[in-house]
């Protein structure tokens, strides 16, 4: 094998996704496809509405009413959706804010690390001395390795710490699946809807031009009322359509950036224990002492097969220690490597934090911004609701 | 009416929706606890009496014959009118409710009415009080938020109680098919609201398996 470093897998990159771009109003439409049933579905109902629209006298009560039930086109779609904005809103910022505790564990499982380090510990083939002056008692590389026994209890609480909050970044992303895929719903939802608008739109322009010579009050009053209508709707539909679709990437990139961490957090303990284990090995070769990590090893059985895979890369490795044994230096090396390589992933995993959370506040705001945006629309659309409740909408979204 | 033959009421009963079903289960359930409930007072009454007797004679004096007899008779007189005074009441008017058991107080008035709505509303009222029993335990389980509490509010406390007085003032001849169709339109749209209410209630539990189960899988189900 060409590498001698333990547990060394291809470096650790942890890539942040890119911050979600704000989606124009007139960009969102068309993102989730319609299957052609519904558009058949749909297109067949506003030819009905569109027939019994022009049936009517345009002076007449029922005209009147035809065209109020417009003002509801898309309101309980868009309220549906509308709804849901609050809570996409609300995750990235939790996952902002909390950092989860894994930080912490991290963090403690560094100041561990770096108490065993053995590029931290001077000369450890010197002998012990008194007062620095008389040489006393054995090596201190006997000592070193003993201070592994007190600290293994301390680490393996750590990692199991970081066991729990890995589930809980694994739980968070399967809420953030199941949160998606009701946005997703809603989306489709309000695609239709937009598809109808869009429809009704076209008809009502051709209706009215076809009017214009025969009866053109009729005409006029098909766009002065019904076609101002279902563009104002148009409008709100799209906007409430281009925040569900900005807050459907952005839930997709909390669970990025929770991928990428859990990478993280399991190349930590990989390495960490790659770690424990390569200084069994080093100071069985060393001091010919053989140093008990139960717990370690305990866990280690516990632990899935990435550890696995390191323990393979540990075995092969290890008889090659024990013939590097003559010279002290190699093994030493080899375990300082193993440090390393946590040390690596540790900071890979801080400057990974570090750009996720620029892109996420980016997001956020973003996201804000456009919520706000589509607040004030549905705030208005509500008060026209309020004003015509007695009118039904005119068209539902099919399930 | 033609009466139907006892064999036939049998069936129908047999065919009767699971939520007449239940709802007949639920007004059973509610006369078996009045009854009850009566019985324990009334009996509890008669056991007072007995030892007030008792202890009347081992301490103060031998009673007569004819004290013992008149107040046996007292008693049972007492005793029975205890069983069926004072008569179940009709539950309170529905506007001074608890908002915390406005459905089970709402499903009560709903029973009181349903003599005099016509057969296809006796059918929604059935999916009616059953979706108020399930609205009531949700409650019990969780307080809603302010919004749907406000919105249950004005719909049990208002709008359904006004559908069906408005229906019942009308005078029975002037019961046209119109009339009809239009109440049970209204209950209709109240099952729906009521069945959305109780949807939005329980999204986070249902959606809280299903997250469960995703995390199951991602957890436990290694490639």
């Amino acid at each position: 094998m060409a590498n001698p470093n333990m547990a060394d897998g291809p470096p650790l990159k942890l890539d942040p996704p890119a911050a979600v771009a704000a989606v124009a109003p007139a960009a969102a439409a068309g993102l989730v496809p319609l299957a052609p049933k519904q558009t058949t579905e749909l297109d067949k109902r506003v030819e009905t509405f569109v027939t019994e629209l022009i049936a009517q006298d345009a002076a007449s009560p029922e005209f009147g009413k035809k065209v109020d039930q417009l003002t509801n086109l898309g309101a309980r779609e868009i309220a549906e959706a509308a709804g849901q904005s609050n809570r996409f809103l609300d995750r990235p910022v939790r996952a902002m804010d909390k950092d989860t505790g894994i930080g912490t564990d991290l963090t403690a499982l560094r100041t561990q690390i770096e108490d065993l380090d053995p590029s931290r510990k001077g000369n450890l083939f010197s002998r012990k001395k008194l007062l620095g002056l008389i040489p006393f008692g054995g090596n201190k590389l006997r000592g070193y390795f003993d201070s592994y026994q007190s600290a293994q209890s301390n680490i393996s609480a750590i990692l199991s710490r970081l066991k729990d909050g890995k589930d809980e970044l694994l739980h968070d992303n399967a809420a953030i699946e199941q949160e998606r895929a009701k946005l997703w719903e809603a989306m489709g939802k309000l695609e239709q809807m937009v598809h109808v608008s869009r429809t009704l739109d076209k008809r009502l322009e051709e209706t009215a031009a076809d009017l214009d010579p025969s009866d053109p009050a009729k005409a006029k009053a098909i766009r002065e009322s019904a076609l101002f209508q279902v563009r104002q709707r148009s409008q709100d539909l799209l906007t409430q359509l281009a925040v569900s679709v900005q807050g459907y990437l952005a839930l997709d990139l909390v669970k990025k950036n929770n991928v990428e961490l859990l990478k993280g957090v399991d190349r930590a303990s990989t390495t960490t224990v790659a770690a424990l284990r390569t200084a069994v090995t080093v100071s069985q070769a060393l001091t010919n002492q053989k140093l008990v990590l139960d717990q370690i090893t305990a866990l280690n059985a516990t632990t899935a097969g990435i550890i696995d895979a390191t323990g393979e890369l540990l075995k092969s490795n290890t008889a090659r220690i024990h013939e590097q044994a003559a010279s002290a230096t190699i093994p030493m090396e080899t375990l300082q490597r193993a440090f390393q390589n946590i040390y690596e992933t540790m900071d890979a995993v801080d400057s990974f934090k570090l750009k996720a959370l620029d892109a996420m506040k980016t997001t956020v705001t973003g996201l804000s911004d456009q919520v706000e945006k589509s607040r004030a629309y549905i705030a208005r659309a509500e008060g026209q609701a309020q004003a015509k409740l007695e009118s039904p909408p005119p068209f539902e979204a099919l399930s | 009416m033609e009466k139907l033959p006892e064999s036939l009421v049998a069936l129908a009963r047999l065919a009767a929706s699971p939520n007449a079903r239940r709802a007949q289960v639920r007004r059973a359930e509610r006369i078996w606890a009045d009854l009850r409930r009566r019985m324990i007072r009334s009996g509890g009454f008669a056991a007072a009496l007995i030892l007030a007797l008792l202890l009347w004679g081992l301490i103060i004096g031998p009673i007569g014959t004819t004290t013992l007899v008149l107040t046996t008779l007292l008693g049972a007189i007492i005793m029975f009118a205890l069983l069926f005074w004072p008569a179940s009441k009709a539950p309170a008017r529905l506007k001074a409710a608890d908002p915390r058991t406005l459905p089970a107080h709402a499903e009560l008035w709903l029973d009181t009415q349903r003599k005099a709505l016509p057969a296809p509303a006796k059918t929604q009222l059935d999916t009616i009080s059953d979706q108020l029993a399930t609205l009531q335990a949700q409650l019990d389980a969780a307080p809603p938020p302010a919004e749907t509490a406000r919105d249950l509010d004005r719909l049990l406390k208002n709008h359904l109680p006004e559908l069906v007085e408005r229906y019942t003032r009308v005078p029975t001849t002037q019961r046209s098919a119109e009339i009809e169709t239009s109440l049970t339109d209204g209950l209709n749209i109240v099952q729906k609201e009521l069945s959305r209410t109780s949807e939005s209630l329980s999204e986070t539990d249902r959606d809280g398996v299903l997250i469960q189960r995703r995390f199951l899988e991602s957890r436990y189900s290694k490639s």
